[in-house]
């Protein structure tokens, strides 16, 4: 039953829909702040792809960036408010774009990658800038943010008030889009531009400069990303990880515009601001009012879910490519990546082996501090195997599993504290257990949108699942108050819980071990590397692709697990999406096809940030996730891209390593060269 | 006659495949030259080597007196030089005015209407619905439309009818002796491009045959080289497998 709880001069329900009350007006006028942000957003998310083809996922950092450093500029250092804004968007913000797209864009466009790699190498931005947030100005949330227009609100007739800012943003969204309209429409840069996004390649042979067209577009997009920054900041804390994600979440407007058009973008942006300002009336009684209230508090959320799920398999339907999502090494040159009997390669293999199960051990000598940092090691990389499964075996990008490790946390600490109807409060083990099991079906929620989608459109399907997850489970009052968790007393030590963590995690690494052999790790490669191919070849690819997120998903549940129990406590923020994100780009460079890299990027991310400043490790993922263009593969494929061979750069072949031959191949190899003989005499 | 361009000892590869072996050739200025060649011969790759599409693993590209080798496509294009791809030639998704008007603010498009003048009623569609002849002339026209010094044509002739490609090769010999440099490559020789100045036959990523065409015609003839420009009728092929 939903009623309308009388506010200050407010009307009931009823009238609400006979006339538009003062209230309405005004919870739309206060709705149009955050809508005409989204709208800028959408502006810059479209034209940028239609001039670059490329989705900005990064947008949301670089407004965070450009947001900071006009507070550090005007509050810190006292500058005049209009040359700090100017400085800001003017000039900082499109040569950042410019750098991104010459540093980091271009080098992938010339190697034709695909746009999952382009995606990689946009999170690599994402996790860079934030981490270089986080080292410049600290993770606290700083508040103060500047607003340029500030001030008294505009009094309208009837006496609604109007934010001068928001006018200030409808007045940009108004300026931007008729400028960029007249723009593609009328002169010969917008003909050049469109010549660009239908080939770029004929638009080459045109004299077309398809580069600077870029540049532009990457500056453009970095310029409204801008002002979205400096729009949104001052209604909120500034902290490095909240307004990237909100910006983030805005991209549903863009997906809603099917990145193409810039009317819908504007007008979905709008709507939705006005609709959750609305969606405060709404007070529903008893258990429906948290779920209403974090609908309205997440409605971009569930924006983003709904278009990326209604959006369909092609988000702008110019995706016809085909080839394997990652630029993924041949068989037989990850770290050891499990049952490869390459020569060569075992050698490196054990040697990657060693160093992973010498990192591993180093902590049994630690104490205090250090060995409850080293709790999260083996709890991050099953995390990151579960990545390694879906991502890196499988080849469908997920962006979600911070989800289901936070699933798993979660669901061991309400089994443990007797929260789950109809079963008593469990002991850590079977609750971890339990846990597991619960989430691993879990996994079809990401899986089954995988079946018909690719690429792009299932990287933003995964991440919305990720992130509602977040906001809707994770966020809510029953999950952060009055959980129980903890360890069971013959583990309470920390030496004996990481010895039992290096037991499950041998265990994980074990089971990914076999899932990457015979008749099933062949089906697995040859759904990654060529998808009709592997249907032509007669593999069932969409239970296979269930069965790999289902894997994903309870590996991830584990690891999440694990992570709760080492810190006797639910956090919700260890499974911030934005956090998905950063572990994804890490399991991406270091080899995401190797299972013992997952091992080493788990130390690598948990040791530097213990071992130096918080952000270390995000900056070092971020600068070698924006080096992918020049390091296809990962760190792991380094040895043999690096292999000196004929000339012409990455394109030139290695020689494959000697596989080993089943008997008829030995046989067939033998008839080969018998004739190869025979053909050389005369 | 000067050559205008050539190709020195220019390699290139796709990976693992080195489409052409470092062949050196002369394109005469204010002539037409027509490289034959049998499919995979080398003779698309020998065009976007001289435009710049593809990169050399080795050798240089001389044009205009210096050394081209560095420049990217654009830069090319923007000194003269128009290349008329075998495939999609056209921006779909712009109209049939646009595409020409594209090829450097469209300053020849009346003369293209001439020479074209079917395409004066497509004008304002858009150049994805058209057919594929009707797209070949919309990719020539917006070619022709820049007024190059230096004109590439990768099998132009494709979906084009008789009568219409007759016209071009027309047009083709006449811009060249008004000091335009054109180079056609072609599966066979056309009889309406008798009048070129050169002709090359590829083969494997070399240069097979370098002469006139009336010699290049009689080459043809011969049994034992139809295999060179797949020019000879099926016995001539047989003959030929027959004799290696």
């Amino acid at each position: 039953m939903l009623t309308v709880l009388p506010g200050p001069g407010t009307a009931p329900l009823a009238v609400l829909a006979a006339a538009p009350d003062p209230l309405t007006v005004d919870l739309a006028l206060a709705g149009l702040t955050v809508g005409s942000a989204a709208a800028l957003s959408g502006i810059g998310l479209v034209v940028c792809h239609r001039a670059t083809g490329v989705l900005n996922i990064a947008q949301g950092a670089q407004a965070m960036a450009v947001a900071y450093l006009l507070r550090d500029l005007v509050v810190v250092r006292h500058w005049p408010m209009w040359p700090a804004v100017a400085l800001c968007l003017l000039v900082v913000a499109p040569a950042l774009g410019v750098l991104l797209d010459v540093l980091v864009y271009r080098p992938l466009q010339r190697r034709g990658a695909g746009p999952a790699e382009t995606m990689v190498a946009g999170l690599g931005v994402f996790v860079l800038l934030i981490g270089a947030a986080v080292l410049l100005w600290g993770a606290a949330p700083l508040a103060g943010a500047p607003s340029p227009f500030g001030g008294a609100p505009i009094r309208l007739p009837g006496r609604h008030g109007l934010r001068p800012d928001t006018v200030a943003q409808l007045v940009a969204i108004l300026v931007l889009g008729l400028a960029v309209a007249a723009t593609t429409r009328w002169t010969g840069f917008g003909l050049r531009l469109r010549a660009v996004v239908d080939d770029r390649r004929l638009a080459a042979l045109s004299g077309v400069d398809a580069d600077r067209v870029s540049a532009a577009g990457w500056a453009f997009g970095t310029f409204t990303a801008g002002l979205v920054g400096i729009a949104l900041a001052p209604y909120l804390l500034l902290d490095p990880y909240g307004l990237p994600l909100l910006v983030m979440e805005t991209m549903a407007v863009a997906v809603a515009a099917r990145l193409r058009s810039i009317p819908v973008a504007v007008a979905t942006g709008l709507g939705l601001g006005i609709a959750q300002a609305e969606l405060t009336r709404l007070r529903p009684a008893g258990q429906l009012l948290p779920l209403v209230e974090a609908v309205q508090s997440n409605l971009f959320v569930v924006a983003l879910l709904a278009t990326a799920l209604l959006a369909g398999p092609r988000i702008t339907g110019e995706e016809r490519t085909v080839s394997a999502p990652l630029a993924v090494r041949p068989l037989g040159v990850g770290i050891g990546s499990g049952g490869r009997d390459g020569a060569g390669d075992g050698g490196r293999g054990r040697l990657a082996g060693t160093v992973c199960l010498v990192l591993l051990l180093l902590p049994f000598g630690f104490r205090g501090n250090d060995l409850r940092s080293a709790l999260l090691v083996p709890a991050l990389a099953l995390v990151l195997l579960s990545v390694v499964v879906v991502t890196g075996y499988g080849g469908q990008i997920s962006l979600g599993q911070a989800g289901y490790a936070g699933l798993g946390s979660l669901g061991t600490a309400l089994l443990m504290s007797g929260r789950v109807p109809g079963l008593p409060a469990l002991p850590a083990g079977p609750a971890l257990l339990l846990a597991v099991l619960a989430t691993a079906p879990l996994g079809l929620l990401t899986g089954w949108p995988a079946i018909r989608r690719r690429g792009l459109a299932l990287a933003l399907v995964t991440f919305a699942v990720g992130t509602a997850m977040s906001r809707f489970v994770f966020e809510q009052p029953y999950a952060t108050t009055g959980l129980l968790l903890e360890r069971p007393s013959f583990l309470s030590g920390d030496r004996a819980f990481y010895l039992a963590e290096l037991l499950l995690l041998g265990a994980g690494l074990l089971a990914v071990r076999a899932l990457h052999r015979g008749r099933l790790g062949r089906a697995l490669t040859a759904m990654r590397d060529h998808e009709p191919g592997a249907v032509a070849a007669g593999v069932d690819v969409p239970g296979l692709k269930l069965f790999a997120f289902v894997v994903g998903a309870a590996l991830a549940a584990l690891g999440g697990g694990l992570t709760g129990l080492a810190g006797r406590a639910f956090d919700a923020a260890s499974f911030d999406p934005v956090r998905g994100l950063l572990w994804f780009a890490a399991v991406v460079v270091v080899g995401a096809d190797s299972a013992l890299g997952a091992v080493l990027a788990a130390a690598l991310l948990i040791g530097l940030d213990a071992g130096t400043v918080a952000g270390v490790s995000a900056v070092a993922i971020g600068v070698l996730a924006t080096a992918i263009g020049r390091l296809p593969g990962g760190l792991a494929a380094l040895p043999t891209s690096r292999r000196p061979g004929g000339a012409g750069g990455p394109a030139s072949a290695a020689p494959l390593p000697p596989g080993r031959l089943s008997p008829a191949g030995l046989r067939a190899r033998a008839a080969i060269t018998a004739r190869l003989a025979r053909e050389r005499q005369p | 006659m000067p050559p205008a361009a050539a190709l020195l000892s220019v390699r290139v590869r796709y990976g693992p495949l080195e489409a052409l072996h470092g062949i050196d050739l002369a394109f005469p200025a204010g002539a037409v030259t027509v490289l034959l060649g049998r499919n995979g011969a080398g003779r698309t790759s020998a065009l976007n080597a001289l435009a710049g599409v593809v990169r050399l693993s080795g050798g240089r590209v001389l044009w205009q007196g210096r050394d081209v080798s560095g420049l990217s496509v654009h830069q090319r294009v923007r000194r003269g030089l128009a290349l008329v791809p075998a495939e999609r030639g056209v921006f779909g998704s712009l109209t049939v005015a646009e595409n020409l008007e594209l090829a450097r603010s469209g300053r020849g498009r009346e003369e293209v209407l001439e020479l074209f003048p079917e395409l004066a009623p497509l004008l304002t569609r858009r150049a994805g619905e058209l057919s594929g002849g009707q797209q070949q002339l919309v990719a020539i026209g917006g070619a022709l439309a820049a007024r190059p010094t230096l004109l590439l044509l990768d099998e132009p002739e494709r979906g084009l009818a008789p009568a219409v490609a007759a016209r071009l090769h027309a047009h083709l010999l006449a811009g060249a002796a008004a000091g335009r440099t054109v180079v056609v490559a072609a599966q066979g020789l056309p009889r309406t491009l008798a009048g070129a100045a050169a002709v090359y036959v590829l083969h494997r990523g070399g240069v097979a045959f370098a002469g006139e065409p009336g010699e290049a015609a009689a080459l043809a003839d011969l049994a034992a080289f139809s295999d060179l420009t797949g020019a000879g009728g099926s016995a001539g092929r047989t003959g030929a497998r027959a004799a290696g």
